[in-house]
Formats: C-alpha cells, sequence, structure tokens
C-alpha cells in the first residue's frame, strides 16, 4: 500500500515537483524498496526516450503564410471599422446597389400610375411636388450610396497598398 | 507586479513595438507547431492551428492583459484549438481518415524521422521507436495527453500546465503520473 501511494509521485519525483518533505521521503524509500527504484528506472528511461525525440521544424513558407493571414485580418479589421454597415462583403455591396436600384424603378412605376387616382382624389399639385421632391431625394441617397461604394473601393486599394507589415523580419 | 520575459515582451508589442512580436512569433511557432503536432499526429494540422494560435496572439496585442505567465496562456489557446479540433473530427468522422492518409506523404515524414547521424541499424530502431510513440501518445485521454506534452516537452511545471488545463496542480500530477504508466506499458518494448 505503502509502494502504491509512492509509485503514484514518481513522476513529480522525476520532475521535482514534490515538497521537500515528500522528495526526502521518497529517496529514503528508493533506497531500500527494489521495486519502487525499477519502477524509477523505467519511468526515466522513458522520459530519455522520449526527451531524444527531435523536434519538428516549421516549413519554410510558415512565417510567410502566417504574415499573409495578418494582413488578411487587419484588412477585415480595419474597414470594417471605417463603415461598417457597407463593407460586409461585395456581394452585400452589390446587393444595396440592386436593391436600391429596384425600389427607384417599383416606386416610379407606382408614382406614375397612382398620380391619375391621385388628380381624381383631389390631391392638390402641392402634394405632388412634394411627392416629386421625395423621389429626388431617393435619387440623391442612391447616389451618396453610389458614392460610399466608390470610397470603399478606393480605401481597400489604398490599405493594400501600404500594408503594415513590420520590416525585418526574419526566421 | 514583476512579468516574466515573454509577458514583457507582449507589452511591449502592445506599446506598439514589432520587433517584440517577431521574436515571440520565432520562439513560440517552434513551441506550437510541436506541441500541436504531438497532440494531433498530423503535421499540416499543426502548422495551421499554430498558425491559428499566433494569429489570435497578434491580434490580442490591444487588449491583451497580462493575467498568467505568457506561455501558460497561449497553451491554454493551444490546447483548446487541439480539443476543438478533435470534437470536429469526431463530428465529421470521415474527415479524420482523409487526415490520417494525407499524414501518410513523404514531405511530412521526413521531418518526423528527419536524418540523425546514427547507423542504419541505430536509426531504424530509433524510427521505430518514434512511431511507436506516436502511435502511443493517440491511445491516451486527452487531458492526460495535454498534461503530459505541456510538462515533458514544452518544460511546463505542473502549475504551468494546471494554468493552462484549468485544473488543480494535484490533478496534474495524477494526469502525468497516469500519462507516464500508460506510455511505458504501450512502449515497454522500447525501454528495456
Ligand atoms: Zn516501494
Amino acid at each position: 500500500m505503502k509502494c502504491r501511494k509512492l509509485k503514484d509521485s514518481l513522476s513529480a519525483y522525476i520532475s521535482e515537483e514534490l515538497s521537500e518533505r515528500q522528495m526526502s521521503r521518497m529517496s529514503r524509500h528508493l533506497a531500500t524498496c527494489s521495486a519502487c527504484a525499477g519502477e524509477l528506472a523505467s519511468f526515466k528511461r522513458l522520459y530519455e526516450r522520449i526527451d531524444a525525440v527531435p523536434q519538428v521544424l516549421p516549413s519554410d513558407d510558415f512565417e510567410e503564410r502566417f504574415w499573409r493571414k495578418v494582413k488578411d485580418a487587419d484588412a477585415g479589421s480595419s474597414s470594417v471599422k471605417a463603415l461598417p454597415l457597407f463593407d460586409w462583403t461585395l456581394g452585400f455591396k452589390w446587393g444595396v446597389s440592386v436593391a436600391v436600384a429596384v425600389v427607384v424603378m417599383v416606386g416610379a412605376y407606382f408614382y406614375l400610375h397612382t398620380s391619375y387616382g391621385d388628380k381624381a382624389r383631389g390631391k392638390s399639385e402641392i402634394a405632388e411636388m412634394a411627392d416629386i421632391d421625395r423621389y429626388l431625394e431617393f435619387y440623391k441617397n442612391y447616389e451618396v450610396i453610389k458614392k460610399m461604394d466608390f470610397l470603399i473601393k478606393l480605401e481597400k486599394d489604398k490599405s493594400l497598398g501600404d500594408n503594415n507589415l513590420p520590416e525585418n523580419r526574419t526566421l | 507586479m514583476r512579468y516574466d520575459r515573454d509577458t514583457q515582451l507582449m507589452l511591449a508589442f502592445k506599446r506598439g513595438d514589432k520587433k517584440s512580436f517577431d521574436i515571440l512569433f520565432k520562439r513560440y511557432s517552434v513551441l506550437l507547431i510541436n506541441y500541436i503536432y504531438r497532440f494531433l499526429g498530423s503535421r499540416h494540422k499543426a502548422e495551421e492551428l499554430a498558425q491559428e494560435v499566433l494569429l489570435k496572439i497578434y491580434l490580442a496585442k490591444d487588449t491583451y492583459r497580462p493575467k498568467a505567465k505568457f506561455s501558460t496562456w497561449v497553451y491554454r489557446i493551444a490546447t483548446n484549438a487541439c480539443l476543438n479540433e478533435l470534437r470536429r473530427h469526431e463530428y465529421h468522422h470521415h474527415s479524420v481518415s482523409l487526415d490520417a492518409s494525407g499524414e501518410e506523404n513523404p514531405v511530412n515524414r521526413k521531418v518526423w524521422m528527419d536524418d540523425q547521424a546514427f547507423t542504419p541499424e541505430q536509426s531504424m530502431e530509433k524510427r521505430g521507436f518514434e512511431e511507436a510513440f506516436k502511435e502511443a501518445l493517440k491511445t491516451l485521454p486527452e487531458r492526460q495527453k495535454a498534461a503530459f506534452l505541456l510538462n515533458r516537452f514544452q518544460n511546463a511545471s505542473y502549475s504551468e500546465v494546471a494554468g493552462a488545463l484549468s485544473c488543480s496542480v494535484a490533478s496534474v500530477k495524477s494526469l502525468i503520473h497516469r500519462a507516464t504508466v500508460g506510455l511505458k506499458d504501450k512502449l515497454k518494448d522500447y525501454i528495456i
């Protein structure tokens, strides 16, 4: 029983991870118990063999691939910070443009088709002017969104140019 | 509070000193690749996950706050990455076999069994042990394996291993002991 308990501490004994008191107690036991001493020797042989297993080294392009990933991550996070809504993906931006165009066309369609009815119901000319103003506003917003697209693209191209890779990297 | 050398480097990196990260990168590339390689048995995965861990370190620049030894923090991230990878592979069982067969390509084997200055017989025997060790590691429960590898190959003390695995030092002692007994049993032919 005593041996069994001490054997559980053999790895820790080899790594000197026991308290001072436990270390000396183990040393005393090992001097008199051949079973535990034998177990200790086999543990040590195992560790020696394992420690001699050579390290693996990184591939030649390991560092290069890493900095590529950093660049991707940096590019992603910086433009997201700049314009969170419009820079999720290129697809999203195209989606916004197409959606706006569709809304404008549908709006124009309904405007033209309902204006007669409005007139029949006696809709005033001032109200019609206001409607036209709203549609013009819509177009202006559409232009603004298009410009934002352009600016985002510009910013992306710029960030690709002056990449933030640290200099003097050697491995 | 006095910080360990690597924590100081990380703090310098946080202040904008990119050279400090380069030093950490060099130091931990090899450590991480070896740890993850032994954990998962796949060289390709080891590089991929090591890069993920290094990227996490890089991106933590602004938010980093030293709570433990730097290496403990890194090994915790790495161990979680390994465990996640194993979970993923348990789920997609098919990809495990694909990866295992990919492991047989000559480039990977070359690194694991790189030429040493031994006679052909010694070399054969050594290769036999390395292969057997690799196989034996696969049979260990995850936490035993993590504790054993961190202690044996990364020179992590029991308390550092405890920090990386979020458990007590007593548990680490038990994990490492059981791992040693398990490996000794599997590798008994090599340690006579
Ligand atoms: Zn005994």
